[in-house]
């Protein structure tokens, strides 16, 4: 890997992505808002109820916005920076995919940058904004290790939650129009939305073995508010690694079997 | 040899189409394949700064060659070398000296300034900025596309996106370039700009060019040599010149009489010629150099006739590709 040589082009296509931004302002604003609003959505209903009971289960107010922010941040930075993954499943019916492969860089990389979506980072600072306010709300001391949990939280949140779409994304290379698979998914990640505590142990388990979703917010609010008794420090990096490596694998073979669409 | 391809096949898999309802469910679980072979047994030599006419009618397995060429596509068997190179290996190096333009796709970003999407390119090829500019100023001049640079693509016209995306295959300096359809749906004015610039960078850089085209003046204005297929195979690879002397046999006579003796016939005497078309003073012959010549014909006519004027006419390069694939379609 030339590290140099693609964090430059990765500022090329960030400049692009700004760009794009700053041509359509109405559009930005009603993509702002309507990202804000599909996040909350549901959301807010479960905090009306748990401001009405007091709670949800062991879980406080400040507590669920917490695990809400930090999942949307995530969400977020997904779309800013690796939204395009969703649009493989197009690019391989129209044979997008050649114009990616004509050239010498990775195809990956190149996917990815083709389309940003800053509008996303303005999403994320509202995001932030919550963020702070429970951590401030619950009133628990920020110290060394809380800090160290959210850059890693930040880092391999975004690698688990961006690498799993990226992994069912790519089933299309096999099953051309298997866009359903990739959506389902996202549908499944609502549950994550919530402490997965107050689920049956199969949905637990779900988004803790199979499709680790629960990696991504609701294991290191755990391991912020020291509920747990699972290194989340040290299991993070290692789930990263496992999907990013599933990931990497599938994607090479679906380029591998790639056969373009004979136009 | 700068492009060696030797015995390339390529297959294809297709979904069977499954006929009934009932087998249509019965696919979705085990999928029935046929295999269709887009390439079969194809084998040419490209030598640095060729200029090579790739053609053949739809589906007969062009784009497929060129993704090949290009590493897009891995072959079914047989070899492909570009600068000693196999390109599905190799792809990254192999094509970091090769530009392409797609005719039917940009590469460019739709929202943003032409100029934007190119430094992109500059930072994807590593283009030392000092001949990134050379090279903008040279195309901008040669395609007249100085204004079109701060313009988004979106609001530009087919002819003023297919120079940008052209422009945009060259800017990395490229030994070899693969042009799919150039030309396609653009007005005479464009195209021609569009072939005059390709043929200066064939001259002046020594650029390889591969063409796959269906306006055949693209081919015969860009190109000296030609490679035919058809159905996946190598029909022909030979220089235009001698394709042309080679396959123009047949002539068409045209005739103004003042009164034509074969009006509302189809059967003319002599064998081996035939009425085209012929009207009350009109009448259109066509004929076989090999087996006749056009001095006798009109001598035979003008016994019959008063002739009031002649022309006569060879076969342009279109209807003798269509005359050779249809010979092999025969076959």
């Amino acid at each position: 890997m030339r590290w140099k040589y693609y964090a430059k082009l990765w500022l090329c296509y960030m400049r692009i992505g700004l760009l794009c931004m700053t041509q359509y302002p109405a559009d930005t604003v009603i993509w702002l808002i309507s990202m804000i609003v599909r996040e909350a959505c549901g959301f807010i209903g479960i905090l009306a109820v748990a401001s009405v009971t007091g709670g949800l289960g062991a879980w406080g107010f400040y507590e669920i916005c917490l695990l809400f922010s930090m999942c949307a941040v995530i969400e977020a930075i997904g779309q800013a920076f690796f939204d395009n993954v969703w649009s493989i499943d197009k690019m391989i019916r129209w044979g997008g995919m050649d114009v990616f492969l004509i050239r010498p860089a990775s195809p990956f990389v190149q996917m990815l940058g083709q389309v940003m979506h800053f509008q996303a980072v303005l999403s994320m600072v509202v995001y932030v904004g919550i963020l702070v306010w429970s951590i401030h709300g619950i009133g628990f001391a920020v110290g060394t290790r809380e800090v160290v949990l959210l850059i890693e939280y930040v880092i391999f949140g975004t690698v688990i939650n961006s690498g799993i779409y990226t992994i069912f994304n790519c089933l299309n290379f096999w099953i051309v129009q298997g866009d359903d698979i990739a959506v389902l998914v996202q549908t499944c990640r609502e549950f994550v939305k919530y402490p997965l505590q107050v689920f049956p142990a199969a949905i637990q388990g779900l988004f803790t073995y199979i499709l680790p979703l629960g990696f991504v917010a609701y294991y290191p609010v755990l391991g912020l508010l020291g509920r747990t008794d699972m290194p989340v420090m040290i299991l993070l990096p290692c789930v990263a690694a496992l999907v990013a490596g599933i990931a990497s694998v599938i994607w090479r073979m679906g380029l591998k079997g790639y056969n373009s669409t004979g136009t | 040899m700068q492009i060696e391809v030797s015995h390339l096949v390529k297959e294809y898999k297709r979904k069977k189409d499954p006929g009934s309802m009932g087998k249509a469910l019965a696919s979705m679980f085990h999928p029935q394949y046929d295999v269709f072979r887009a390439v079969d047994d194809v084998n040419f030599q490209i030598q640095k700064g060729e200029a090579v006419g790739y053609v053949g009618p739809n589906g007969s397995g062009k784009s497929t060659t060129i993704k090949m060429l290009s590493g897009v596509l891995t072959p079914t068997a047989g070899k492909v070398l570009v600068n000693g190179l196999e390109p599905s290996r190799h792809r990254m190096k192999v094509n970091k000296h090769v530009g392409v333009v797609f005719g039917n796709r940009s590469v460019l970003w739709w929202d943003v300034p032409v100029i934007e999407s190119y430094k992109v390119l500059q930072q994807l090829y590593e283009i030392p900025e000092r001949r990134f500019r050379q090279n903008l100023e040279e195309f901008s001049e040669l395609m007249e596309m100085e204004q079109l640079l701060g313009t988004p693509e979106r609001q530009l016209s087919l002819g003023q996106k297919m120079k940008c995306n052209i422009a945009a295959a060259f800017l990395h300096d490229p030994e070899i370039v693969y042009l799919d359809e150039p030309t396609i749906g653009l007005d005479s004015e464009s195209k021609y700009k569009i072939r005059k610039f390709i043929q200066r960078m064939n001259e002046e850089r020594r650029t390889t060019f591969l063409v796959t085209s269906h306006d055949f003046q693209d081919i015969e204005s860009l190109c000296r040599r030609m490679i035919l297929i058809n159905h996946g195979k190598l029909v022909l690879d030979d220089k235009i010149e001698h394709v042309r002397k080679n396959f123009d046999r047949r002539k068409q006579i045209r005739l103004e009489l003042e009164h034509n003796p074969w009006n509302q016939k189809t059967v003319f005497e002599i064998p081996g010629v035939g009425i085209l078309h012929s009207q009350e003073s009109e009448l259109i012959l066509e004929f076989d150099m090999e087996e006749n010549d056009s001095i006798s014909i009109i001598n035979f006519i003008s016994e019959r006739a008063r002739i009031l004027d002649v022309s006569i006419n060879g076969q342009d390069i279109e209807s003798i590709i269509r005359d050779i694939v249809k010979r092999d379609n025969g076959k």
